[in-house]
């Protein structure tokens, strides 16, 4: 039924919402002191100090997973129930 | 060495080739939108003018410097812009609801369009730019010194400066666009991030890979330190840094201009929103090689800032410097264009045109032309802040590493922050409460960081500086209250950004906000809410139609202007002519205007046109609206409920007739079954009989054959009526009418049954009138009813000397035929089951007929659009009705 599948939307879209602050948190807590301070230990990928490839390869992951969430956030972004504002007329855009 | 003249020939190229982009952009897109340039590429690309010559030659050096501590820069963007759904998106579509021209537009139409608080923004910003642009001047200078030699570096910065400010003169203010995009400059920095990009991917490919051997060469014998710092990289000021650069990403007028201003479609963020951060990461991932392998080649003592030129030079990789070269080149002169674009429309929308206003307005109309002045007035903010910016340069000594100076400028427009978040999140934040809180930030920042940055030589003292004032100890810039032992950017930042929001939060408590504010606070903190709502506009006034078209014709242009009355005119269902002036036309060319001189100034001009109020009970009754449109949305809730339940009364009626036909149906089966069984019971019993033989006679075996065989034959009837009705009611029989002589259908059926009657000794009588009485019919069936009813009639008359009279009459387009027995009838009660299958009057006994025949009957007047009825006489007396249709055509004959 369709009521059903709407409700089954709105359940996905909140969840990529849900899932937008947890990305937003995770990286607020891996690249800030203490946690991106434990990176310093005595240990060097193809001779890179840790560090460097800590915060890179952190980074790297962000932004793959800002990369997946920014398609399912744009259908909520652009789904009524998000919000309702019609774009209204003016002259410039109908220019 | 590279040849200066080379250098020369190649940047003058490369600046044509930014021009044409941009005017070929521009008139293009004049005409209609060139598709490709409306994509999210170019508008991520835009973006990365946060990108400047800091990124591309003071990120190394910083990171030579102070190791990983480069990387927080881009950091605090990246967060931002993952989290885009919680800030950005909601500043986006703030700015293009309400048309927002720059962060001072946003933050002072917020604040009730206070054009106080659109000067402090303002100024605020063409001071922390300056710094900014100093930084660019003198990366440019710098690169150039390294080709050409040691020039005059002011009069190379001079120059340099004055390029830029034709640019951006030439391409930043060709027009008043109505929303302040630039779709040429657009285009243009968009290549320069390529540029840049491409460049500084270069310069790292052929560090790591061309002067050392790989990655692993790079990081062999590199001590961990030079990464980490030598003190603790991860601490207070990689916090700081974070949030300085989250807080530039949007509070930066520049890049408040790319990404909320020049925004052509809100779902572009949402690629942004991965797309800026991987810019930045392609940007960053070189920069540490770089710098390692800098240090490793470089002479000690050689400056990390210019390891991006000075690497490919050392190594005699011309071409690489060149496009080196080019990419710091880029990043300078984008950052510049936009920036001076950014400030220069603050200016002039906030500063220049309400003194214009002042001084021009005489009374109630305005003289002297606004669009003109506006131009010239940005034309002349932009040569102001690129003076500026050369100025700085001059003063400060040109001495700073690159990424301190940027990071002056960051603490700068950080002070925007508090009453930015606030205004689009908190209703309760107050005008007096972002203004207190904007001076107390201001103050602190021009205190204890900008003025220190000129070294003692501008207002502060070095002995100041050391000491502090009249050597109060405790009023040392650096050390403010007794803060000691700081970094000086953290101490900055905590007296500055802290003092700030703290004075916002507390004066926005204690302090009451006017109605204006009130509703312009409920339309930005509620803007998905909202249905697109209007600015507030002013009670109904005195304005006229012409001295507003007038108005518009100024700011907007003529013909967009003649555009705007005219779609407005029809708007109100006037063919030509003006539009009445109603609040909705006034509150849509305050809007209007706002795109081009900014919320405030556009509000300050219209109200005094109209010459009222700048509130009056409009804008309380639009806050009234926002709850009656809830209202109205409960409302519609509750009709929905109601319609629902309706729905499931209905279901649940129908539920109840099926239920009742279900029972109907049990009912017949078992009456048909047991109809069935009375037959089947006496033929096996008799063929039982029969099959034993001997005892029984011959006489008596040709009796109980008989039985036998009557009884197939009753059932087979039986069967062939119930098909029969089976057919009729699911009108799947395919009845043939044709038109029939109605007396010749009654005397051949009377005959047909004239043996039965005569056996009866019932006397039949018809009376039917000479005229022809066509009815539309089959046949056949036509024959079959009267038959039965005949024979009915026959059956069950008791009488004495029974009799049936058949009458017909036409009534309409009908034709009625009564057949009428002295039988006595049936009564009312028996009436409404008679016509019922399996039911049988009280005068009938099992043994006739299985009770189906009236049931078939009437099913098949029904079929020919008749009816088959027992009729009432006033003495209780009953009779049955044919009604059939009356036939149009000739009439065939029955046989």
């Amino acid at each position: 039924m369709a009521s059903t599948e709407q409700l089954d939307q709105h359940q996905f879209r909140r969840k990529s919402r849900d899932r937008s602050i947890a990305l937003l948190i995770a990286g607020l807590v891996l690249l800030l002191p203490p946690m991106v301070g434990a990176s310093i230990i005595d240990f060097r990928p193809f001779g890179i100090p840790f560090s460097l490839v800590y915060v890179f390869v952190v980074w790297a992951m962000l932004i793959a997973g800002a990369a997946y969430l920014a398609r399912h956030l744009r259908a909520a972004a652009n789904s009524p129930t998000t919000n309702n504002l019609t774009t209204n007329g003016s002259v410039d855009r109908q220019r | 060495m590279l040849s200066v003249n080379l250098l020369l020939t190649v940047c003058l190229g490369y600046v044509v080739l930014l021009f044409v982009v941009a005017y070929v952009v521009d008139r293009k897109t004049r005409r209609r939108p060139i598709r490709w340039l409306q994509s999210p590429v170019i508008y991520t690309l835009s973006i990365s003018i946060y990108c400047t010559s800091w990124t591309f030659y003071g990120a190394v050096g910083s990171a030579a410097r102070n190791g990983l501590e480069f990387v927080t820069i881009y950091l605090g963007p990246t967060l931002v812009f993952i989290g885009w759904w919680w800030l950005l998106r909601k500043l986006i579509r703030i700015g293009r609801t309400y048309r927002i021209t720059s962060i001072a537009d946003l933050i002072s139409s917020r604040y009730g369009k206070s054009a106080s608080l659109a000067v402090l923004v303002t100024v605020i910003a063409v001071i922390a730019t300056t710094p900014y642009i100093a930084l660019q001047l003198q990366s440019v200078t710098r690169s150039y010194q390294v080709i050409a030699g040691e020039t005059d570096a002011n009069t190379t910065a001079f120059w340099i400066a004055a390029g830029m400010a034709l640019f951006t003169i030439l391409f930043g203010t060709r027009n008043l666009d109505a929303n302040e995009r630039h779709h040429g400059v657009v285009a243009a920095i968009a290549l320069e991030a390529i540029v840049k990009l491409a460049a500084l991917i270069a310069v790292g490919g052929f560090a790591v890979w061309g002067i050392s051997e790989g990655v692993s060469d790079v990081f062999s014998d590199v001590p961990s330190e030079l990464v980490t710092g030598l003190d603790e990289v991860f601490g207070p000021r990689w916090i700081v840094l974070t949030f300085l650069s989250a807080t530039a990403i949007i509070c930066l007028p520049r890049q408040f201009q790319v990404t909320v201003v020049e925004n052509i479609e809100e779902n572009h963020l949402s690629t942004a929103s991965w797309l800026f951060p991987l810019y930045l990461f392609g940007m960053t991932l070189f920069i540490m090689p770089i710098a390692i392998v800098g240090l490793k080649v470089m002479p000690q003592g050689a400056n990390p800032d210019l390891f991006v030129l000075t690497l490919p030079l050392v190594a005699e990789r011309q071409e690489l410097a060149l496009l080196a070269f080019l990419g710091g080149f880029s990043s300078a002169t984008s950052m510049v264009i936009v920036a001076a674009i950014a400030v220069s429309t603050m200016v002039s929308n906030h500063i220049v045109t309400p003194v214009a206003l002042r001084v021009l307005a005489v009374g109630r109309a305005v003289s002297g032309d606004v669009r003109q002045i506006l131009l010239v007035s940005r034309r002349v903010s932009i040569a102001l802040i690129l003076g500026l910016g050369f100025l700085y340069f001059r003063a400060s000594g040109g001495s700073d590493a690159l990424a301190a100076i940027g990071l002056i400028a960051f603490v700068g427009v950080a002070q925007f922050l508090p009453s930015l978040l606030g205004g689009i999140f908190w209703r309760g934040a107050t005008r007096a409460g972002a203004l207190y809180g904007l001076l107390v930030g201001f103050a602190f920042w021009a205190y204890t960081l900008f003025l220190p940055s000129f070294g003692g030589e501008v207002l502060l003292s070095a002995d100041v500086l050391r000491d502090g004032p009249w050597g109060i100890a405790i009023l040392r810039p650096q050390s403010l209250f007794g803060l000691v032992g700081m970094d000086p950017l953290v101490h900055a930042v905590v007296w500055s950004v802290g003092g700030n929001a703290l004075t916002f939060v507390v004066v926005s408590s204690l302090s009451h906000a006017s109605a204006l504010e009130r509703l312009q606070s409920t339309l930005f903190v509620d803007v998905f809410k909202s249905t697109g709502g209007e600015p507030s506009g002013v009670a109904v006034g005195t304005a006229e139609a012409d001295d507003l078209l007038i108005l518009a014709r100024r700011i907007l242009g003529d013909a967009p202007a003649t555009r705007l009355f005219e779609e407005l005119a029809r708007s109100q269902g006037l063919t030509d002519g003006l539009p009445e002036p109603t609040d909705s036309v006034i509150a849509r060319l305050e809007r209007e205007l706002a795109g081009s001189i900014g919320a405030a100034s556009a509000h300050a001009l219209v109200t005094r046109i109209a010459g009222r109020q700048p509130l009056g009970m409009t804008d309380l009754i639009e806050i009234a609206d926002e709850t009656q449109q809830l209202m109205e949305t409960t409302r519609q809730l509750a009709e929905k409920s109601e319609e629902l339940e309706e729905t499931a009364h209905q279901l649940r009626r129908l539920n109840e007739r099926l239920r009742s036909l279900d029972a109907q149906k049990d009912a017949f089966l078992s009456q048909v079954s047991h109809e069935l069984r009375t037959p089947m019971t006496s033929i096996r019993s008799f063929s039982e009989i029969l099959l034993d033989g001997e005892a029984v006679s011959r006489p008596e075996r040709e009796r109980f054959l008989g039985i036998i065989n009557a009884e197939s034959r009753r059932l087979t009837r039986l069967l062939d009526e119930l098909l029969d009705m089976n057919r009729l009611e699911a009108g799947t029989s395919d009845m043939h009418l044709e038109p029939l002589d109605l007396a010749e259908c009654v005397t051949g059926a009377v005959e047909t049954m004239s043996g039965v009657t005569q056996d009866a000794g019932m006397a039949i009588r018809v009376e039917i009138g000479p005229e022809a009485m066509p009815i539309a019919g089959n046949a056949d069936r036509v024959r079959q009813i009267l038959i039965n009813l005949i024979s009915n009639a026959a059956k069950y008359n008791n009488a004495g000397s029974p009799r049936v009279d058949m009458r017909a009459r036409q009534s309409g387009d009908r034709i009625l035929l009564d057949i009428i027995d002295n039988g006595g009838g049936i009564t009312r009660r028996e009436a409404t089951t008679v016509f019922e299958k399996f039911a049988r009057g009280d005068r009938s006994d099992r043994s006739q007929g299985a009770g189906l025949g009236l049931p078939i009957s009437r099913a098949i007047m029904r079929a020919m659009d008749g009816d088959l009825t027992v009729e009432f006489r006033p003495d209780g007396s009953s009779f049955f009705r044919l009604t059939f249709k009356l036939a149009r055509g000739p009439v065939s004959s029955p046989e």
